[in-house]
């Protein structure tokens, strides 16, 4: 792979190289009728050569956005949310960052009963397993319904990550069910996430 | 600063300014209003990032229409819709009380932004934001003629703008029949003589026409000229368009 | 909204690509066309336009205004279609607005022409009755009894029919008013001027599904195009207006070639309108 140079600047609707030159990535797109890669995005262009033992020996070009919109929720996605409401079958959450990046709009999710654990679904108590203003990492199982994405936490690594005891200091976990207040040493429960150290 | 001299009562005194003549009516050998050649386009003049709170927008200068557009989103849709697997698009266009001669009402404008929303609807890549609506919002400041095409391409812009993935960018540009001329980029005054008009916007790059109007009586070979001189128009503003996404790009990045 | 399966669709989207569509028509053929005039008689003119199950109506009314001050020598005319809710459930309450402004917008285009008029099917000086001060305002009403496809077409149809079947009453102006005075008007009961409806265009959709191009889509081929171009064209051969439909790009050669397609069958189309309204005049003649 030859050195890169300065790397170009593209805008939506420049041609980028036809698909067998290239493989499309990120913030590209192939139009069907005639094989050609174009850019949908404002930004640098990047060719990535392939894998060495892919079978696809064309390199990847990809345009990185200067400026991406902000994120969206996707099926598959790790978000961090806020506990707004819990009631007997669900909690609902706003979702305040989808991976690593806060999102500039709220979106709402809900968790379900089913999904708040992996075992036991049909003995989860919702009111033992989250409390409003707990800051919970969570799966988003499907976009849902037309008001809120289905959220799950039936992993060992989701749960609660962050809560609030009722005299106000932040809590320690104790156990994937416990959480502990530094202050009083009340015990709460939760579904707690198991933080990787 | 306001005492200057003292003497001068600030009051309203209407001085007789002389109005000019209305232009007159065109006639066999006429010239535009402004001056410019039959085929020749007003100076254009883009800039993007022009609402700090939008994801994005930009703003349009054509001779005196001025046209600000801001893109919101994606945010999660109104709750009254439907589910939908795909992103939506919603569009807005409205006018100034001030934008033209006669004070208006300053309201939403429904015809444009239907047309706003058929032109852009095509080369968003609606897929790449499931679920959630993307916000146009377009604002003519200034009305003078040819505010629909400026709105079109001074949203797609806004969309660029705001990172939202899209097959191409969108131009538009008008053509008035006047007088058996064919003139690109009417003003106001033009198209109010108008025998007809015809307004393309287009994907420049892939070269497709993602909405047309045509009003008036046409010919078929004054059709086809006046197709060529939209779409050659839409290349040459797409390509002012591309060098100010670019320039406002790298002016980030340092 | 017609709700399809996988198989319907590639169904009609094959049969249109072999030029053999569901109902057995060719990609260029209309469905049968039915024209019946003088059909609302509170109306100054109407007409009831059928083109297979689609099914319009459209009402003329005059009513004597004042023109406008920029075109002091014409009148008005204002077309508003309705899409009622008991041709489609989607239509009800505000569900059909959105519809109705896009068809009344594209008519408008279609049918009026340009800002100096012309081109305008309707010769509106002809419905100034004093200058300045007294015209005719054209108030043309189209209603969606039911949908079944290619609604811009039918009402185009409807209106042309209508408008032949306007008759509008002479109006006398009594003579030595000066000229600053409310004239004083006298309109007859009995006398009615009759439309030249010759330079109205008719409007021919072309409704793109795949590779190819069909006039008077149903519903169900609707749901399947990807574009669609509504196109107006006089007896002259003229385009008169067009407008666009649907998201999807089209390629500035193929516009051009559907273009010279419509052109091809306005006239087949206006022929047939023509010796349709004709014959429905002549029934509604005998009848009275």
């Amino acid at each position: 792979m030859e050195e890169e140079k300065e790397p170009a600047m593209v805008t939506p609707g420049e041609v980028l190289g036809t698909v067998s030159e290239f493989k499309p990535g990120k913030g590209t797109y192939v139009a069907p009728h005639n094989d050609t890669v174009f850019a949908s995005l404002t930004g640098y262009r990047r060719n990535i050569s392939p894998a060495i033992d892919s079978s696809d020996q064309r390199p990847i070009v990809e345009v990185t956005g200067h400026k991406a919109h902000g994120p969206v929720p996707q099926p598959g996605s790790i978000v961090i949310a806020r506990v707004t409401k819990v009631m007997a079958r669900s909690a609902s959450a706003h979702i305040v960052c989808v991976g690593t990046k806060s999102v500039r709009e709220i979106f709402n999710g809900i968790i379900r009963q089913q999904d708040v654990r992996a075992t036991e679904i049909d003995k989860v108590d919702m009111h033992l397993s989250f409390r409003p203003g707990d800051i919970v990492r969570a799966l988003v199982v499907s976009l849902g319904d037309a008001r809120a994405y289905f959220l799950s936490t039936a992993k060992n690594e989701l749960g609660v990550v962050s809560a609030e005891s009722t005299a106000g200091a932040t809590m320690v976990p104790v156990s994937w069910t416990e959480m502990q207040c530094p202050l009083t040493g009340q015990i709460e429960q939760r579904k707690v996430a198991k933080m990787a150290s | 600063m306001a005492g200057k001299g003292g003497a001068n009562p600030a009051t309203y005194s209407p001085s007789p300014t002389i109005q000019k003549k209305k232009a007159p009516l065109f006639k066999e050998d006429w010239v535009r209003p402004d001056g410019r050649g039959f085929h020749q386009c007003r100076p254009a003049f883009f800039r993007t990032g022009a609402v700090n709170a939008a994801s994005g927008s930009a703003y349009a200068e054509f001779g005196n229409t001025k046209v600000i557009v801001s893109v919101f989103g994606p945010r999660e849709s109104k709750k009254a819709m439907m589910y939908s697997d795909t992103g939506r698009l919603n569009c807005n266009v409205s006018f100034t009380t001030f934008a033209t001669p006669v004070r208006g009402q300053g309201s939403d404008h429904k015809e444009y932004t239907a047309m706003l929303h058929k032109a852009l609807e095509g080369a968003i890549i609606l897929e790449s934001f499931p679920k959630t609506t993307v916000d146009v919002f377009a604002l003519v400041l200034e009305s003078s003629g040819s505010d629909l095409p400026v709105v079109i391409s001074c949203a797609s812009l806004a969309l660029a703008d705001a990172g939202i993935m899209m097959y191409d960018l969108v131009a538009s540009v008008s053509v008035s029949c006047v007088s058996k001329n064919l003139v690109i980029d009417p003003i106001f005054e033009e198209e109010n003589y108008q025998d007809g008009s015809l307004m393309i916007t287009c994907m420049p790059s892939r070269y497709e026409i993602t909405q047309l109007t045509v009003t008036g009586e046409w010919s078929t070979p004054k059709i086809n000229e006046g197709m060529q001189l939209c779409l050659d128009a839409c290349a040459k503003l797409a390509k002012i368009m591309r060098s100010c996404l670019k320039e406002a790009a790298s002016d980030s990045k340092e | 909204m017609v709700g399809l399966s996988l198989g319907e669709q590639h169904f009609i989207q094959g049969g249109i690509a072999q030029d053999l569509r569901c109902d057995g028509r060719k990609r260029l053929a209309y469905r049968p066309i039915s024209v019946e005039t003088g059909v609302i008689p509170q109306a100054n003119g109407s007409a009831r336009v059928r083109m297979g199950a689609t099914d319009v109506i459209a009402s003329v009314k005059a009513e004597l205004g004042k023109p406008s001050l920029l075109q002091p020598n014409k009148g008005k005319v204002s077309i508003y279609i309705d899409c009622s809710s008991t041709a489609e459930p989607a239509f009800e309450g505000r569900g059909g607005d959105e519809l109705s402004a896009e068809l009344s917008t594209a008519l408008q285009r279609c049918l009026l022409g340009g800002k100096s008029g012309a081109g305008a099917g309707i010769d509106l000086s002809s419905l100034v009755v004093i200058d300045g001060k007294i015209c005719w305002d054209l108030y043309i009403d189209g209603l969606v009894v039911f949908s079944d496809g290619n609604l811009l077409d039918a009402l185009g149809a409807a209106i042309k029919a209508a408008l032949s079947n306007t008759g509008i009453p002479r109006v006398h102006v009594a003579a030595g008013a000066s000229s600053d005075e409310k004239p004083e008007i006298d309109v007859s009961d009995e006398e009615f001027l009759q439309f030249d409806t010759s330079a109205v265009p008719v409007i021919i959709t072309l409704t793109k599904v795949g590779k190819h191009y069909i006039v008077d889509a149903t519903s169900e081929e609707e749901s399947q195009m990807s574009s669609a171009v509504s196109i107006s064209v006089n007896r002259q051969r003229c385009i008169c207006g067009i407008t666009k439909r649907g998201g999807a790009g089209l390629d500035p050669s193929i516009i051009l070639d559907m273009i010279s397609v419509a052109q091809h069958v306005s006239e087949q189309l206006i022929n047939k309108l023509d010796s349709e309204i004709a014959s429905a005049e002549a029934g509604d003649d005998d009848e009275s």
